[in-house]
């Protein structure tokens, strides 16, 4: 019989890779993580509600911008119906029926007699308020500051000035955000103090 | 088409049966008194309706981003009394901007009004609120939200601390939709010789009216009435008998709080003006100014040779009033009820119970029963009651002292359907009932032994 002697180096050696090869697994991940934070990526910790939120913002300030581009983007030659259409596919039902009946036949002589036609770039600055609307079945509406620029003024601007910041109210229909009116700065400080409220 | 007109009309002004009361109280020689009847109602043929009037208002314009701004115009229905006042009635978007800017709209300038400025807004914002804007205004101090638009009115509040901005948007639809369907009648002394300073300007008024001789044609047809039996409501705990705070209790029963509302439907009763067919007739003077055509206007056999024929006149048909009566059900939209701990019991527990019992504290002292704990159910009967009830049960009270039991109602007001026309008939409203219960708690007392 015979007898296998196995050196006792090699068995250390053994040893040390096998403890190797577990630290390896145990670790790569945060490894990687490190890396990547090295190499100037954002890690974003995964939160379902965070990504929700991220989304929901995002689609009311998509709705804030629709709602001014549909508003300022203007060509007379399309006629009174074509605006009104334009914003009330992006508006809330009521904002449509007041854009109907009350602002959107206020200016329209005017926007016709002057031959008026712009283009509109409008920039998305700021969320400035987030609260829901109790008259709406509590809906969430969101207040978004705008940057808006006019590639020319309107007749009746009281200073015909093209670039001009603007606060759009946005608010939850049918599970879609839509565009509801513009609010002055009184109103959004109004707004604010009201603590969040209803 | 006239009997539409004439349903608007009426429409517009015979929701006033609550605020009316409220004038009747200090009529005396009140200048209401030249157009209500001693029974609170309108006398119609005492008030000339001179139409709607809008004007510019710039305390009403909107404001847009880059220097837009939307001048909107202010829209009063008014009428003239006989002795030369002006019944103001301002469409909805006006009465809430009116009452938001009370100095700059003129709105002070009256010599009154049936409802006041508190009451405008109450109609106008009140039904929108929520339990928990409620409990914001019991919070802020105010137990009846009236007060809390007084406060407004006075410029002690903000209302949109309570209201969303949004709702700016949904008065001026009310505006669109209901015609004038929120009433408050604006008197303004001298109207027609002061007309300068009163809305809607000078335009279409009647002069010379201080004698009285400008009375409108009396009317052939009776004025059209509303009735309403009062509206039931009621909130009471309903069981046990002697509810223990459900830390004593080591079943922890709570009590059961009753809501029950029952609304009785409104009678409006109108006459609808008919008239028949003109008629030919031969004059026996020969002065007649003849028959006009066409012929199928007249009731009677009509030929051409009547035309500027003296021989004939024409003679206006006979005029029928129908009198119709409907049964018009006053819906339930919403109803809320809390139950809170009264002051004087909150006082006690901190003050006098945590005297004897160190740390003694408030656990919960509001509970908003409906649409927290219960939700309402009803609907409207065929005899044109509407009723909404629920019993909220073990209601989880930790607390003992007196707890205030409050309920809001909210009501559609009513609409008359006359060949597909809605017509307002009552404004909405809010109906409110409170009521109070005890819960009680075991207090350990030590005697000295023997004692007598």
């Amino acid at each position: 019989m015979s007898e296998i002697v196995i050196p006792k180096r090699y068995i250390i050696l053994s040893l040390v890779l096998i403890a190797l090869v577990a630290a390896a697994i145990w670790f790569a991940p945060q490894l990687y993580g490190g890396f990547r934070v090295q190499a100037g990526e954002a890690v974003t910790p995964t939160s379902p509600s965070g990504d929700r939120s991220q989304a929901e913002d995002a689609a009311a300030r998509d709705a804030a911008l629709a709602g001014a581009r549909a508003f300022y983007a203007m060509d007379y030659s399309a006629g009174q119906q074509q605006w009104l259409d334009r914003l009330c596919s992006v508006s809330t039902q009521t904002g449509c029926i007041v854009y109907q009946n009350v602002i959107v036949p206020h200016f329209w002589s005017q926007i016709e007699e002057a031959k008026t036609i712009t283009t509109v770039g409008v920039a998305a600055q700021e969320k400035v308020q987030e609260q829901v609307a109790s008259t709406r079945n509590n809906a969430p509406m969101q207040v978004w500051r705008l940057n808006i620029r006019l590639s020319s003024p309107w007749p009746m601007q009281k200073e015909p000035i093209t670039e001009f910041p603007a606060l759009a109210l946005v608010i939850k229909e049918n599970g879609f955000w839509k565009f509801e009116r513009f609010l002055t700065e009184e109103e959004l400080h109004a707004f604010s103090t009201d603590g969040g409220q209803p | 088409m006239k009997t539409i007109r004439f349903l608007l009309l009426i429409s517009f002004l015979v929701a006033l049966v609550s605020p009316t009361r409220a004038v009747r109280a200090d009529e005396g020689d009140s200048p209401w008194g030249d157009f209500l009847n001693p029974d609170g109602s309108i006398a119609w043929d005492q008030l000339t309706d001179l139409g709607t009037v809008s004007e510019p208002a710039d305390w009403m314009d909107i404001t847009l981003p880059g220097g837009l701004v939307v001048d909107m115009d202010a829209t009063y229905h008014r009428y003239q009394t006989p002795t030369g006042n002006i019944v103001v009635l301002p469409s909805p978007a006006t009465l809430f901007f009116m009452a938001m800017n009370p100095v700059e709209s003129g709105l002070t300038n009256a010599e009154s009004m049936l409802g006041n400025g508190a009451s405008i807004l109450a109609m106008l914002v009140g039904p929108s609120l929520t339990s928990d804007q409620l409990a914001q205004l019991v919070s802020q101090g105010y137990t009846d939200p009236a007060e809390f638009f007084q406060a407004v009115i006075d410029g002690r509040e903000d209302i949109w601390s309570i209201i969303n901005r949004n709702f700016f948007f949904e008065i001026m639809i009310m505006s669109f939709d209901s015609g004038f369907l929120v009433n408050a009648l604006l008197l303004y002394l001298n109207g027609v010789a002061d007309c300068e300073s009163i809305p809607g300007g000078c335009a279409g008024l009647l002069a010379d009216c201080e004698d009285g001789n400008c009375l409108p044609e009396t009317p052939i047809c009776p004025a059209p009435t509303i009735t309403q039996a009062p509206a039931t409501l009621t909130i009471q705990k309903i069981a046990p008998e002697n509810p223990l705070v459900v830390g004593q209790d080591p079943d922890r029963r709570g009590a059961d709080i009753q809501a029950q509302a029952s609304i009785p439907p409104v009678i409006f009763t109108w006459y609808e003006q008919i008239q028949d067919p003109p008629t030919y007739e031969t004059t026996s003077s020969g002065n007649g100014g003849g028959c006009p055509a066409p012929g199928s206007r007249y009731d009677n056999n009509w030929d051409p040779s009547m035309e500027n024929n003296p021989g004939y006149e024409v003679v206006d048909g006979e005029i029928h009033c129908i009198e119709h009566m409907e049964v018009l059900p006053e819906a339930i939209t919403e109803v809320q009820a809390n139950a809170q701990l009264s002051p004087e019991s909150h006082y006690w527990i901190l003050n006098d119970l945590a005297s004897k019992y160190y740390e003694a504290y408030i656990h919960q002292p509001r509970f908003n029963l409906v649409p927290g704990m219960a939700q309402m159910s009803g609907g409207c009967r065929g005899d044109g009651v509407c009723t909404a009830e629920t019993q909220v049960l073990n209601v989880p009270f930790a607390d003992p002292g007196t707890f205030n039991l409050r309920m809001w109602v909210y009501t559609a007001g009513t609409f008359f359907n006359w060949n597909g026309v809605s017509i307002p008939i009552t404004q909405p409203r809010v109906l409110f009932t409170e009521d109070a219960m005890q819960v009680y708690v075991t207090l350990v007392t030590l005697l000295p032994a023997g004692a007598p």
